[in-house]
């Protein structure tokens, strides 16, 4: 029989030893006996590989993307697997080399390739295929191109249409100059979203990014408005479309189109387009526009990109 | 009252039987060691306890938010398949943060993306917790000795898999080891400082105490108040230790009184005693007055019929002048004899005091035979001849009361190392056992009939204690008594009286 004042001392006891984190159930193993890893698997018929193209963070590019994916892999019988690139080249070889076969791109992205891919659908902004690039800047004094002249920029991608081709493209119409002699300093973000934030920590001056990101962004962050202003808009470029590679099975890219097409409608992909910030999607967009800009920017910047990458400049304090 | 008794049987069961032998102060200072160590246990374990679990819930909670952080970055890195920037993020995490001993990033599949370890993952580590959870979850995984809290925290949800972070659990060992040393080092100065503090508040408590006590022990009602207090200042002590001083000091105040009462008590009783004595001497003495008037009214009543007889005259006057020469002796005898002062130490012949005692007394020994043995007829020592003097009468008288008629009464005297001893030896009666332990205590007579005041030995031990010596007394009924006296010189230091112990004296032999 165990007496009172010993199961009190039994109870102080176990306290105790709660307290110090005993009695943990712990997983036996041996660290010395290893597994290797298997092989990745390798690319099949039984998967739809979607890539899109880096026009903001991987994160948050997975989480507005992830729903709609998965749409249009249930429309042909697949499963979804989202790739994403740093940069709109390494997408535009994916594309090329068969890697993925379905990929949402950059309008600047879209133009060099657009014979060697099949357009699929266009989204649609505010009830058109269309989005404009804006120059962003948080000292009130920048009222307009121009007046960046001596400061620091910040473009997405080499291949941005909004985010590089348009501002360039400005530069050399407007100011009969190029980046390297009209800027300070230029740095490429790799998304869009960053440049934002490139802009409102004060380690650029001044960006030029996707109108349709900015919003977003700012419908999320609305504290980030009283300090940004918008000093220019650009006409309308075709929006960056969805393309399929080549070699796709026609019956798939003929599901694929139809079910992008008849998202709107469909009560189950209407939610994956308010994440996108998408009304819908349509045949196909006027890209002329985008074409003169990227041809008359490509002209003009040469080869060697003007700037160094973001990930750079914020390495250094 | 009755709660107070509990308390001390309580305090007398629970208390150390050693700790009552010591004094108060060590008392104080065990009783406090021994509170404060007890105390410090407790702390220490306790302390222990909670530093370890504090420790453990710290690192848990580094390695929960660690986890997170690595987990979204994982997810970009994951989401951009960019495994070699995936294997670099966990191995910088590795190399930098100490809190991480391995990392691995696991797709929803099972497949490892990346990991910390060189050559494959541990077979089963990764299948542990793979699938995906809310938030980050912990448990522990051990290798053999070493254990691990592995954290798993889910990459966007759980959708793109999970990262796993271990964090070896002796990282939470050693951080509670170093908070417990702290513990430690804390107890032990706590244990320094209250022993400090102890010792302090056992000087401020004892002290008081141990002043009373050497009052006490110094304490001698033959010396004066003033002196007595050798200069300490009894109102610096406040509360029950002051109160206790003031009742000592009260009580000391009476017992002097009481000494002094006494003191002169004792020298009217010893006067007292001493005239009846020379009042019984008086009897004898007058004896050696009446036989050598007797002798010069002789002289004078010859001279006075025949005045012109020059060569009578010139006969008797030598033996006149002898004779008031034995009447000067005699009487100067009994005055030497009542007259009683303060010790007067003097070197002193007590061959010849005994000569000179016993031809005082020699009247008194009606029917008893005083015989005197005397080691040598120079038995110089430094003492006070009067009181000496006073102590063998009175030895010698009650000797010869005790004798039957016709005994003898033995006088001896001879050296002894350091002084004299002497043996006032009767063949009497003895002394009834019941009344042995009485002799010393006034008013203890046996002569109430033959006009015994009761006081002689008392004053006799009175006496030999002032002369700084000793008294035994021997007897056995119907053999007789003896009394010793050993009496120092006193030329020697009380110190080497002190050292010689007394030899048991032998019993008088029966005649």
């Amino acid at each position: 029989m165990i007496s009172r004042a010993s199961t009190r001392h039994g109870v102080f006891v176990a306290a105790l030893l709660c307290l110090v984190g005993c009695g943990d159930d712990a997983v036996e193993l041996d660290f010395s006996q290893r597994s290797t890893p298997p092989p990745a698997v390798s690319h099949d018929d039984s998967r739809l590989v979607v890539g899109v193209g880096a026009m903001i963070g991987p994160v948050e590019t997975y989480e507005s993307h992830a729903g709609l994916l998965r749409y249009l892999a249930r429309a042909v019988h697949r499963r979804p697997q989202l790739v994403q690139r740093r940069t709109y080249e390494e997408m535009n070889r994916m594309l090329i080399s068969g890697e993925v076969d379905v990929a949402f791109i950059c309008t600047g992205a879209y133009i060099p390739i657009r014979d060697r891919v099949t357009l699929l659908a266009v989204p649609i902004f505010d009830g058109e295929p269309s989005y404009h690039s804006i120059l962003i800047a948080r000292d009130p004094s920048l009222r307009s191109l121009s007046s960046l002249r001596g400061h620091s920029f910040a473009f997405t991608d080499p291949l941005s249409q909004t985010g590089r081709l348009y501002p360039i493209y400005r530069l050399r119409r407007d100011l009969q100059t190029m980046p390297r002699e009209f800027f300070s300093r230029t740095v490429y973000s790799g998304a869009h979203d960053e440049s934002v934030h490139l802009v409102l920590d004060g380690q650029v001056d001044a960006a030029a990014v996707d109108e349709v990101v900015y919003r977003h962004l700012l419908g999320d962050h609305p504290e980030y408005a009283p300090r940004l202003h918008v000093l220019d808009r650009s006409p309308a470029f075709g929006a960056p479309p969805v393309v399929a590679r080549a070699g796709l099975p026609d019956d798939v890219v003929q599901s694929l189109r139809a079910a992008l097409l008849a998202s709107s409608e469909a009560p189950e992909a209407r939610r994956y387009l308010q994440d996108l910030g998408v009304d819908g999607f349509a045949e196909t967009a006027d890209y002329a526009f985008a074409i003169r800009v990227a041809r008359d920017a490509q002209i003009g910047s040469g080869d060697a990109p003007e700037g160094t990458r973001a990930a750079d400049v914020r390495a250094v304090p | 009252m009755r709660t107070q008794t509990v308390v001390e049987d309580l305090w007398e069961r629970l208390t150390p039987r050693f700790l009552s032998r010591l004094g108060l102060r060590s008392r104080f200072m065990v009783t406090a060691a021994f509170a404060i160590a007890l105390f410090g246990l407790v702390n220490l374990v306790v302390f222990d306890a909670v530093a370890a679990h504090v420790v453990s819930h710290e690192v848990r909670d580094r390695a929960l938010t660690l986890s997170r952080r690595l987990a979204v970055e994982a997810g970009r890195l994951v989401l951009l398949e960019d495994r070699a920037g995936l294997h670099r993020l966990l191995i910088e995490t590795r190399r930098t943060d100490t809190l991480c001993d391995y990392a691995l990033v696991i797709s929803p599949s099972g497949e490892v993306f990346a990991s910390t370890f060189e050559n494959g993952v541990p077979i089963g580590l990764a299948e542990i917790a793979n699938t995906a959870s809310a938030g980050p979850t912990t448990r522990v995984v051990a290798d053999r000795s070493e254990r691990y809290l592995d954290v798993a925290a889910p990459i966007l949800d759980g959708e793109l898999g999970v990262l796993r972070l271990g964090a070896r659990m002796d990282r939470i060992r050693s951080g509670a080891a170093q908070v417990r040393m702290v513990g430690i080092i804390m107890v032990a100065a706590f244990l320094v400082l209250g022993m400090v503090g102890a010792y302090l508040t056992a000087h401020l408590v004892a002290a008081p105490v141990e002043r009373l006590a050497a009052r006490v022990r110094e304490f001698d009602p033959t010396v004066g108040a003033a002196e007595g207090s050798s200069g300490t200042d009894s109102s610096s002590d406040g509360g029950e230790v002051g109160e206790l001083i003031q009742s000592y000091e009260a009580m000391a105040a009476r017992l002097r009184q009481m000494h002094q009462e006494e003191e002169a008590f004792r020298s009217r009783i010893v006067r007292a005693e001493r005239l009846a004595t020379a009042g019984a001497l008086a009897a004898g003495v007058a004896h050696d007055v009446n036989n050598p008037l007797a002798g010069i009214r002789n002289c004078l009543r010859a001279m006075e019929r025949a005045p012109e007889d020059i060569e009578q005259t010139q006969m008797y006057t030598p033996m006149m002048m002898e004779a008031t020469h034995s009447i000067e002796r005699a009487v100067r005898g009994l005055m030497d004899f009542a007259s009683r002062s303060a010790p007067m130490p003097e070197s002193v012949n007590m061959a010849r005091l005994a000569e000179r005692t016993a031809l005082l007394v020699r009247h008194q020994f009606r029917g008893c035979r005083l015989e005197l043995e005397l080691e040598s007829s120079e038995l110089r020592i430094e003492t006070d001849p009067a009181l000496a003097q006073q102590v063998l009468v009175n030895l010698l008288l009650n000797a010869c009361d005790a004798s039957p008629p016709g005994g003898r009464v033995t006088l001896a005297l001879k050296r002894a190392e350091l002084g004299i001893t002497l043996d006032v030896i009767d063949r009497g009666t003895g002394i009834p056992a019941d009344l042995v332990e009485h002799i010393w205590e006034p008013f203890v007579t046996t002569k109430q009939d033959r006009g015994g005041t009761g006081l002689g030995l008392a004053m006799v031990k009175s006496i030999v204690a002032d002369l700084d010596g000793e008294i035994w007394v021997d007897t056995e009924q119907g053999q007789g008594t003896r009394f010793r006296v050993s009496l120092p010189d006193r030329g020697t230091s009380v110190e080497d009286l002190k050292s010689s112990e007394p030899q048991p004296i032998a019993r008088p032999e029966a005649k």
